[in-house]
């Protein structure tokens, strides 16, 4: 479906993706990653501690509860413990989270604008 | 996590909005009037409306049979009191689920440390970008 926005014809999709905050396109990046296998809060920042962009213990469930409102990720408690817990340790399923196919889209939708920058930048 | 009525949710962001600019427009105009009184009013005010719609928010999300397990030395009840009132559901099951990991919930020390350390941050970065997302500023977030 095509519609048309500043003078250019564009698809609906398009206009309809949410765009994704810093924070956001690292959690999106990370989840896409691991796809299929769900990764829990402390995990994403461990995972990200590795690169430039480190994501927050603690204010990261913020973001993932934003991105789950605009049908970005997907969570669920887990089924299992991990193996390292034993009877009579502390254990409460963690929620694992999962990119939607709309959290894929944003995050293809962001990764294609940065990729214009550098030809941007040289054409001006 | 279900949401119970997507246009109930609609209503009430609605509602927060113009709450937030009354709140916001009471306290610069008392400012101008230089009435600490009518200020602090309005912010309480303001404030008492925020928990109640957040405790509202969480209603459902905290008591369909949450149990609450036990970990020795940590009030996990008061955890969750704050959670319900100020947090939610994803920052309690998230900061929770983090004490699984033996690095952090190892010991009694290392698991208040780590709720004392990442619980207040949290909810304030979630009220911050609440009221950003209210006034309009999401790209700000």
């Amino acid at each position: 479906m095509t519609t048309h926005f500043a003078g250019e014809t564009v698809s609906m999709e398009k206009i309809s993706t949410p765009k994704l905050s810093l924070n956001e396109a690292i959690i999106a990046h990370l989840l896409r990653q691991s796809s299929p296998d769900p990764l829990f809060g402390l995990e994403l920042v461990r995972r990200s501690s590795t690169g430039k962009l480190q994501l927050k213990k603690g204010t990261i469930y913020v973001t993932l509860e934003r991105m789950e409102k605009k049908g970005l990720v997907l969570s669920e408690l887990e089924t299992t413990p991990p193996p390292h817990i034993r009877e009579g340790d502390f254990y409460i399923p963690r929620r694992m989270y999962q990119l939607t196919s709309l959290g894929q889209q944003a995050l293809t939708a962001l990764e294609e604008a940065v990729a214009q920058i550098p030809g941007f930048l040289v054409g001006s | 996590m279900d949401v119970i009525n997507p246009r109930l949710e609609q209503a009430l962001e609605t509602l927060d909005r113009g709450v937030l600019l009354f709140a916001l427009g009471g306290m610069i105009f008392n400012g101008v009037e230089t009435s600490p009184a009518g200020i602090l009013l309005t912010a309480a005010a303001a404030i008492i409306y925020g928990l109640v719609r957040n405790r509202i928010t969480n209603l459902d999300h905290f008591e369909s049979g949450t149990t609450l397990p036990s970990l020795p030395g940590i009030n996990l009840a008061w955890f969750m009191f704050v959670c319900q009132w100020l947090g939610s559901r994803h920052l309690f099951d998230g900061l929770l689920g983090d004490l699984v990991d033996p690095e952090i919930g190892g010991t009694r020390a290392a698991a208040r440390q780590y709720l004392r350390e990442t619980l207040w941050p949290a909810i304030w970065s979630r009220a911050w970008k609440t009221v950003l997302t209210r006034l309009w500023l999401e790209r700000f977030v």
